[in-house]
């Protein structure tokens, strides 16, 4: 059987596409730090960041997973009436808002369990619930245009989609957390 | 076109994309929150290291995406034949872990260069950029050979077992990640506060 995997080939395709994600993931961590100060006086919020990050890579990687599978089957318009985009928009949707209420919930719990001063249920839900919903449009915005320019552009969208739209959750869900804490505290 | 009916017949309505990724979605939820623990733990080093934060959702992210293409690579092989499950010196298989290790690497380097470049150009502290590499470095290996063992050993498994790889790489990518990312970050912060 033939080597079909080389380190060189891999590297090669992998490098740019990494660099490009770490550039926006730093532009992230620069977010984060400008709000530092205010993050490590409320660690409850600060313990919310990677769970932030990780469900909105989880969302848009699946939704990308999705729409790159029925692009390449050639069965998705990009027309708002398109029966599949509509589901899709509507499931990510759906998932999204009883996901980010769960990170709340859980938030508050994992509070109490390991000493973590929290600002309380109420807020933990709305700020992750709000922050959540926001990130959510956002990732369906993103994920569905780069899949479609992707392949518009003769780029394969598997390639593309999934790297791009995780480090833009990344910017957006740390933008979004913060922002809206500093609306509810 | 009978694989398109086929698709949206099976795959695209709302109830079954939302059964078959929300428990997978909270159960990364719980696990996300132990990466955060970490992180909250992480307060006196983050004040002691100052340009230590930036870091943190770069280094998260660099796993899913590296080790999640490494997955997704690993799935496709498997379906192709290109990979047998099993545990023994393979050359696409040597080369592909090679691959990931070698992006964590370099990733890990350019991560640090380029965050200390650029919180010293926006007139922010930073702790410099040996111990900011360094802490990059450590945490970038450690976590990565961890994960590469892990996600070879739960890929073979679950399709030995009739499970597709490629259903269970990505999030194990983004959510085990995550954690040993952060664990490895605590890690390696407390051995650079150690020797400066």
């Amino acid at each position: 059987m033939q080597n079909e995997y080389h380190v060189k080939r891999i590297l090669k395709t992998a490098l740019p596409i990494l660099t490009f994600a770490s550039l926006l993931g730093i532009a992230s961590g620069l977010v984060l730090d400008t709000y530092g100060d205010f993050l490590l006086i409320s660690p409850g919020i600060l313990m919310l960041v990677p769970v932030m990050i990780g469900m909105g890579g989880n969302l848009g990687s699946i939704l990308g997973a999705r729409i790159t599978s029925a692009l390449h089957l050639g069965i998705v318009e990009l027309r708002l009436t398109d029966p599949l985009l509509r589901n899709n928009v509507l499931a990510t949707i759906i998932v999204g808002v009883i996901s980010f209420f769960a990170v709340g919930v859980f938030g508050q719990l994992f509070c109490i369990l390991f000493g973590f001063e929290s600002p309380g249920l109420v807020n933990m839900i709305l700020i992750s619930s709000v922050s959540g919903f926001l990130l959510t449009l956002i990732i369906v915005f993103t994920t569905i245009l780069l899949a479609f320019m992707s392949y518009g552009y003769g780029f394969d969208p598997d390639d593309t989609t999934i790297p791009m739209v995780t480090s833009i959750c990344d910017v957006f869900g740390i933008l979004a957390l913060f922002g809206v804490m500093m609306v509810v505290l | 076109m009978p694989e398109g009916d086929q698709y949206l017949k099976k795959y695209a309505g709302v109830s079954s994309i939302v059964k078959q990724t929300l428990p997978l979605l909270v159960i990364c939820v719980i696990l996300g929150l132990f990466a955060g623990v970490v992180l909250g733990g992480m307060k006196a080093s983050l004040e002691a290291l100052p340009g230590l934060l930036v870091l943190v959702p770069a280094i998260l992210d660099t796993r899913g995406n590296i080790f999640g293409a490494f997955g997704s690579r690993l799935g496709s092989a498997l379906h192709q034949g290109l990979i047998l499950p099993e545990l023994k010196r393979d050359d696409n298989l040597m080369h592909s872990i090679a691959a990931a290790l070698g992006e964590g690497v370099i990733i890990s380097i350019v991560l640090a260069v380029i965050a200390h470049y650029v919180i010293l150009a926006l007139g922010r502290d930073s702790i410099g950029i040996i111990p900011l590499t360094a802490i990059s470095l450590i945490a970038g290996v450690v976590s990565g050979i961890v994960l590469t063992g892990l996600i070879v050993l739960l890929a073979f498994a679950g399709y030995k077992k009739g499970i597709d790889p490629d259903n269970i790489t990505g999030p194990i990518a983004t959510t085990a990640g995550d954690v040993l990312a952060m664990v490895a970050l605590f890690m390696a912060a407390e051995i650079v506060l150690g020797v400066i």
